[in-house]
């Protein structure tokens, strides 16, 4: 409804896909700021349990040595891995900015391309820290890194940050006065619902936008518009 | 303003830096030739500086940030309106980008944590005193945190792309290069050499040049998105439809 603007594409963050079983998805891939913030989480983390293990094992001698860089080379290429296939797609850094590692099509990362997209990091850290990952995915619209890209993942927001429609204040129930089209029924529940945020002076100036349709203006306009939104929801008094 | 380009709605915080990144990237070329031209005299000005004092070559470069940020968001504001701005048109309309809290933004708001997401506030809307204040606050309102992470991430990135131009480089260059180089000479006690400084300076210029529009573009996609959480923006131009057909019985599709 919005977009009339030609040829150009409409520009959006949502990606929508449609999953194997046919179910149309809505992505929110994840762009470089939140990911390199995670990054630096996990890196604390995983440097946290290096040192930790190093003083547990000093006192192990030449064994001890051993068993560190036995445990360096696991947790340097599986903590990633593992995170992301055994908790949901995400590594404690992911998870603290509400992100989740996902195959493309949106099902859930597999042992395959996590490995993948985990061991290309290498190429991504290219020429230093991470620049040619960063110029990745700033170069496609799905901010994929070349580990992204090679293994078919995305990194997106999970879904906690989404909620579902707000609750209409209760309220006397109106038939609206004319046949709206789904598209315009969205329009008027989008401005009910959130109209509770806003303060008082911009509820009444959006209400008076209305009030060739209300007949009322400012706040009777805007009480006018909740009740038809309440009719909208399938309240019925 | 009516924003046909860009789905609006109301985003969380991180989701509307990306959303503004999306927006860089849809005109990157002219951005980043923008950015280019304008760092042009500025690398000029850091040469001269460096001549003098070789650091404080590099700390002009990144004072004079904020100037280089101003028409960048004059062609962002004026693609979102569907006007594609030419660089000409831009230098023609230079008085509409060049003033609104100029001087301030390169001194008291210098080091301002959220500066890419006030840079709107200060130079489209152009308020004055108390007003202005009461606006940007209005504004920041949730904001903050996403604008100042905002600023903190586009640093690193400079610094990430700096150590990449380094890196890249330093396999470029063949080893013959660099022995008449004498690379361990460079960081001795007496601070970096000369040479070293030269090197910076160049890499943070293109690097400044490569993340500007990005990190104008992020700052411009969060107050977009406080005015559709805020304001709800994003509905007037379908409230204004609903309006006009109120002597229109049929719904809108249905003809």
């Amino acid at each position: 409804m919005l977009a009339q603007a030609g040829a150009i594409a409409v520009i959006d963050t949502r990606y929508p896909v449609e999953t194997p079983d046919g179910i149309d998805l809505a992505l929110h891939p994840a762009g470089p700021i939140p990911r390199a913030l995670a990054w630096l989480i996990d890196l604390i983390i995983r440097l946290g349990i290096m040192i930790g293990l190093g003083l547990a094992l000093s006192v192990l001698g030449t064994t001890g040595l051993a068993l560190f860089f036995l445990a360096w080379f696991v947790i340097n290429w599986w903590y990633p891995v593992l995170f992301e296939v055994l908790a949901n797609g995400a590594t404690p850094g992911k998870k603290a900015f509400g992100l989740r590692v996902i195959h493309e099509l949106g099902t859930p990362v597999t042992w395959g391309p996590s490995i993948v997209r985990n061991l290309l990091r290498q190429v991504d850290f290219l020429p230093a820290a991470y620049a040619a990952g960063l110029v990745s995915m700033m170069c496609n619209r799905r901010f994929q890194r070349l580990g992204d890209l090679a293994a078919g993942t995305l990194v997106i927001y999970t879904g906690a940050a989404r909620s579902g429609p707000t609750e209409l204040p209760d309220g006397p129930v109106e038939v609206p006065p004319l046949a709206f089209s789904p598209d315009e029924q969205q329009v008027l529940l989008s401005f009910a619902e959130r109209s509770g945020k806003l303060n008082p002076e911009r509820v009444g100036e959006l209400a008076n936008l209305l009030s060739p349709l209300t007949g009322h203006s400012g706040a009777d306009s805007a009480s006018r518009v909740a009740a038809w939104a309440r009719w909208i929801r399938g309240s019925r008094q | 303003m009516d924003a046909e380009r860009v789905r609006l709605r109301p985003r969380p915080g991180a989701e509307a830096v990306d959303l503004g990144l999306q927006l860089a990237r849809a005109s990157w070329p002219r951005l980043i030739l923008t950015a280019a031209m304008f760092q042009l005299p500025c690398l000029l000005l850091a040469c001269l500086v460096f001549l003098w004092q070789p650091p404080l070559g590099l700390l002009v470069l990144w004072w004079l940030k904020p100037s280089m940020d101003r028409p960048l968001l004059h062609l962002l504001s004026r693609d979102l309106l569907g006007q594609r701005t030419t660089v000409g048109q831009l230098l023609r309309e230079r008085q509409q980008w060049w003033s609104g809290l100029h001087l301030a933004s390169l001194t008291v708001y210098r080091l301002h944590p959220a500066r890419s997401f006030c840079l709107p506030i200060w130079q489209l809307e152009r308020l004055t005193g108390s007003e202005r204040q009461a606006r940007t606050r209005a504004l920041n309102h949730g904001a903050g945190g996403s604008g100042a992470s905002l600023s903190f991430m586009a640093s690193a990135f400079e610094v990430v792309l700096v150590a990449g131009l380094f890196a890249l480089f330093g396999w470029l260059l063949p080893s013959t290069v660099w022995e008449g180089l004498n690379a361990p000479g460079w960081i001795g006690p007496g601070g970096l050499a000369d040479g070293l400084w030269a090197a910076l300076i160049l890499a943070y210029a293109v690097a400044a040049v490569l993340v500007e529009p990005f990190y104008v573009g992020g700052g411009f996609g969060l107050y977009l998105n406080q005015r559709c959480r805020l304001e709800c923006w994003d509905l007037e131009p379908a409230l204004r439809r609903l309006a006009e057909r109120a002597d229109r019985p049929e719904p809108a599709g249905v003809t």
